[in-house]
């Protein structure tokens, strides 16, 4: 008798028959049945500033309890974290951590968020919504650093627990997307509308890699759709790449590429553009209104925070984020 | 000083926790996935 599952959790849509792992590496059809090989056991756990995922209009100068497992839907040329997002999840040391245990350890360590980053959560869905689930309850935050690349359904179930995401729009063309990162671009966006509807806080990432995605004609594309369909409060960031894993035969992102990135993107009408990976003073949060300087970054440290209760202590325009 | 006794006894003891602890681990179900279908 035949026992072949699908997965209906990512756009994947891996077809295993009995004995088959899913593409993401984390799922295994065991008679008939998909398994998560990796609930409770994450690889990675870590307590992060909040400002590393990153996020700079929630919660800064905050802590977050980090946790990652094994596998990603996604492979990226690119991959900054290849050793654990592209590892089967026995060829990983892990800790046994189950949901409960990673709240008491975060309220232990007084950090104000759970954080579910490093590979791609979307691979411990379940271990994720658990933990997410315990944690409202207990009014820890939880955020993800997340690709974006899941189904409709389950990112809507998810996002009733989850307080902030990240999503990486790691480019804006499928061609980008298809021979890069193995994926396609179409699930993302409706995954950052999605989140939007669903009031989730929203941040995007995008690494600008020399010669792949630093057209700033398709930038300025990806700035008007995000505004269009996000609106201009999202906060972009900018990322520098570092040549890696299978990139390594490209130069690190020239500093007058993300310069005119977050010009290119600020000129569209976005109002919070960053840029990370690098000391600049893109790191640092502006009033959109009096272009005071609101929080000062140094990296993931914060020298000065100049908004109260929300809102520029200069001019009172409100700034959009969570703030407490 | 530990006498040769109470070393042994301990070793035993430490021993059989290992082993409850190690039985405890391999009866633990695995979490079945939240998304999936049968397409049979």
């Amino acid at each position: 008798m035949p026992k072949i599952v699908q997965c209906e959790l990512c756009p994947n849509g891996c077809v295993l028959d009995n004995g088959q792992h899913s593409r993401c590496r984390a799922r295994m059809n065991k008679d008939g049945i998909l398994y998560s090989l990796v609930y409770g056991k994450p690889c990675a756990v870590n307590i992060d500033p909040i400002e590393k995922k990153p996020f700079s209009h929630f919660l800064p100068g905050t802590t977050a309890f980090s946790i990652a497992t094994a596998g990603c839907v996604l492979s990226c040329k690119f991959c900054q974290n290849w050793q654990i997002s592209q590892a089967r999840p026995e060829d990983t040391d892990t800790y046994d951590l189950p949901p409960d245990e990673v709240v008491r350890k975060a309220i232990f360590y007084e950090c104000r968020s759970i954080s579910y980053t490093y590979t791609e959560p979307t691979v411990f869905y379940e271990y994720m919504y658990d933990t997410s689930v315990i944690a409202k309850k207990y009014g820890v935050k939880n955020t993800m650093h997340s690709c974006g690349y899941i189904n409709e359904k389950p990112l809507r179930k998810l996002s009733k627990y989850m307080n902030a995401a990240n999503i990486d729009l790691k480019g804006f063309t499928e061609d980008f997307y298809n021979r890069i990162c193995n994926g396609s671009l179409k699930p993302v966006l409706n995954s950052l509308i999605v989140l939007k509807h669903e009031n989730v806080w929203l941040e995007i990432t995008n690494l600008v890699i020399p010669t792949l995605n630093d057209d700033m004609k398709i930038i300025k594309e990806m700035c008007r759709w995000i505004s269009k369909n996000l609106g201009s409060d999202v906060p972009l960031h900018f990322s520098r790449f570092i040549p890696h894993y299978k990139l390594n035969n490209l130069p690190p992102t020239p500093v007058e590429t993300l310069t005119e990135a977050r010009k290119t993107a600020m000129e569209v009408g976005l109002r919070f553009v960053y840029i990370g990976n690098i000391r600049h003073e893109g790191e640092s949060t502006y009033c959109p209104k009096c272009k005071k300087m609101l929080i000062e970054r140094i990296g993931y440290f914060i020298k000065q925070n100049n908004i109260v209760n929300g809102k520029c202590k200069f001019c009172s325009t409100s700034i959009a984020g969570v703030w407490s | 000083m530990l006498t040769r006794r109470e070393f042994f006894r301990f070793f035993l003891i430490g021993g059989l926790i290992h082993l409850f602890k190690k039985k405890t681990k391999a009866e633990e179900k695995p979490k079945e996935a939240m998304f999936w279908r049968k397409l049979d």
